[in-house]
């Protein structure tokens, strides 16, 4: 089974995020903010889904200290954003994908399959 | 019996001797060499033997009269208007021909001889002086100027003006000018007159100088600015060059009172000016980032709404509840619609910031429209949509935006055309640029409607398209994104036959 580790600050997001994979060999924890990441207490995924807009901690910075830490950083993290200008700064912290909101259930299943597998 | 002759002789007569201006006819006067060195007197009028102070100058040399004319500038002035038939005409300081002051001349060729004519505009001249030279004292003057506007009394020291008149020092002057505006309150203008003692001017308004002599101030063809008043300090007239001084003081108030308070206006508009400019950049500024925050702000629940509507559907659709997938169904695709109308409205924002960003990279535009076109076909049961394609090829363009351009084109042509038909898109590749149009058949739009049509927030608004909702930003964001691209985009259209809509862009104006 494979781990997803959502870090989303919008309690709806985060409650439909997890309906996505309902169903599927996916276990998913969420993250309210970036906090417990940067400290190195969680259990590690397989995949990071980041909010770009996060309180505290930056999603994008905190998808480039994911990349400097040797732990994680051969974890794929995928950025979503509502603004697709986010697309290129995601690439530039390290992400290894982008999803702009609002998304498809489809575009989001395919997207993390292909760096999961 | 009359000699009509004569007649005309004693008309020219005394009109020479009764004309303002001086008039002189001279005589070339020439060396061995045939070269002209001088001019002989051949007539003088009585006004230019008074402004040379002399009787008569019949028979005698210019040079002779007035050694400074030898060599002068003016001089050589007259022979080049003798050798070369060209008239002379300048304003010339007077003081080679014995007076000082300024003169404007004209000089013309008479047959062999020069026709000299001139009149005095010292005057005038020390006028715009005057001007020139009180520039600093009347910006030093704006309080006093803006007190009186407000109607309080004003007092300007005019001290400096009559010294450049007068050429009087302070403690010559006693007599004062004072100038009152209209309804009685308004501009004092204090100066001292060209005789002994000093100025008081509360001495004299307090009645202290018994002699008063006043003259209107005023713009020629403009209102009475207000009265110029000389008080003397002994019952007298004027003397003439003292009313001659207080003309040219007067003169010289009116326009720079004048010229002042049409500034003054003009500064106090053009401020109210770029303070309600302020104002509306402000609120535009506003509106502007309203918008952007409203509509990221909004993507969020709507992200959340879009992933349950989906997994809700998929669920009924699990579950085979068909009649709540049908409603599942509609749901979703409201929500795309709602998703559509943010994006717009965020894109006509950052459009308006100069912040639609594009994300060039190199791609085969004709998978892309196969791609697009594909996809679109679902979105009517009565359209067909026609792909004639040319040979277009690689292409150096933003594909989310192109294929966002498309997209708008092709929805419009299906939205008005309700009754159905056939939606055309052509592609045409040629040297440096590619040509893509989408036509249809539908309602078409009013001439007078298509030069407003890429205008934001611009609706045709009519009796046929009053059951089209929308906003009115596809075709302006679609414009604007064509133009980034260094492209441009253009529609023909006749009411009731259909459009076309068609865009071009250069193949690779944009560097990856």
């Amino acid at each position: 089974m494979k781990k997803i580790m959502i870090v989303e600050d919008d309690a709806g997001i985060q409650d439909s995020a997890s309906l996505i994979f309902r169903q599927s060999d996916y276990e998913v924890t969420v993250f309210k903010d970036g906090r417990l990441l940067l400290a190195g207490q969680f259990e590690m995924p397989d995949i990071f889904l980041i909010d770009k807009q996060l309180p505290g901690v930056d999603g994008l910075e905190l998808c480039r200290h994911l990349k400097q830490q040797a732990p994680t950083k051969h974890i794929p993290v995928i950025i979503m954003s509502a603004s697709p200008q986010v697309s290129n700064m995601a690439a530039q912290a390290g992400a290894e994908g982008f999803i702009e909101k609002p998304f498809t259930i489809a575009d989001m299943r395919a997207l993390v399959k292909k760096h999961t597998e | 019996m009359v000699n009509p002759v004569l007649d005309e002789l004693e008309l020219l007569e005394t009109v020479l001797n009764n004309t303002a201006s001086s008039i002189m006819l001279l005589k070339p006067v020439r060396n061995n060499t045939q070269t002209i060195i001088d001019f002989e007197y051949l007539f003088t009028n009585p006004q230019i033997l008074r402004s040379m102070n002399r009787q008569s100058v019949a028979g005698k040399c210019l040079t002779e009269e007035f050694p400074g004319m030898a060599g002068s500038e003016l001089l050589r002035a007259y022979i080049n208007v003798i050798e070369t038939g060209v008239n002379f005409q300048a304003e010339v300081h007077m003081a080679p021909l014995g007076t000082p002051g300024w003169a404007q001349l004209y000089a013309r060729r008479a047959g062999d001889s020069l026709l000299v004519t001139y009149f005095d505009i010292t005057d005038r001249k020390k006028a715009d002086q005057l001007l020139r030279e009180n520039e600093a004292w009347l910006n030093g003057q704006k309080e006093a100027f803006q007190a009186a506007m407000s109607g309080q009394p004003l007092v300007l020291s005019l001290e400096a003006l009559a010294k450049t008149i007068t050429n009087h020092t302070n403690g010559q002057a006693r007599a004062a000018f004072y100038m009152v505006a209209p309804g009685g309150k308004g501009f004092q203008l204090v100066a001292g007159m060209p005789e002994a003692g000093s100025v008081d001017v509360n001495g004299f308004e307090r009645g202290a100088g018994p002699g008063c002599w006043s003259l209107p101030v005023n713009i020629v063809g403009g209102p009475i600015i207000g009265t110029l008043a000389i008080y003397f300090q002994q019952r007298r007239e004027p003397t003439p060059r003292e009313t001659e001084l207080a003309g040219i003081i007067a003169h010289a108030a009116a326009i720079i009172i004048s010229l002042h308070k049409e500034s003054l206006e003009r500064s106090e508009v053009e401020a109210a000016l770029r303070k309600s400019e302020e104002r509306l950049k402000q609120t535009v500024r506003q509106k502007e980032e309203f918008i952007s925050i409203a509509s990221h702000e909004l993507k969020t629940p709507v992200t959340s709404i879009k992933t349950y509507a989906e997994a809700l559907l998929e669920i009924f659709e699990e579950n085979s509840d068909e009649a709540s997938a049908v409603y599942m169904h509609k749901l979703n695709n409201q929500v795309d619609r709602l998703t559509r109308l943010i994006k717009d409205l965020l894109d006509t924002s950052n459009i308006s910031d100069g912040a639609l960003q594009l994300f060039p990279e190199q791609f085969n535009l004709d998978e892309l429209i196969a791609e697009r076109i594909d996809e679109m076909k679902g979105i009517s049961g009565i359209h067909k949509i026609i792909l004639r394609a040319g040979s277009v090829g690689e292409v150096i363009a933003d594909k989310e935006r192109i294929s966002q351009v498309l997209a708008n084109l092709v929805g419009n042509a299906v939205k008005y055309s309700p009754s159905g038909g056939n939606v055309i898109v052509c592609t045409k590749g040629e040297e440096e640029h590619v040509i893509v149009s989408v036509e249809d058949n539908g309602i078409g739009i009013a001439a007078e409607a298509q030069q407003q049509l890429f205008e934001r927030f611009f609706r045709v608004n009519s009796v046929k398209t009053r059951n089209f909702s929308g906003m009115g930003l596809g075709l302006y964001i679609s414009l604007q994104i064509i133009r980034r691209h260094g492209g441009d985009m253009t529609v023909e259209s006749k009411e009731g036959k259909g459009s076309v809509f068609s865009f071009t862009i250069p193949k690779s104006s944009i560097q990856t």
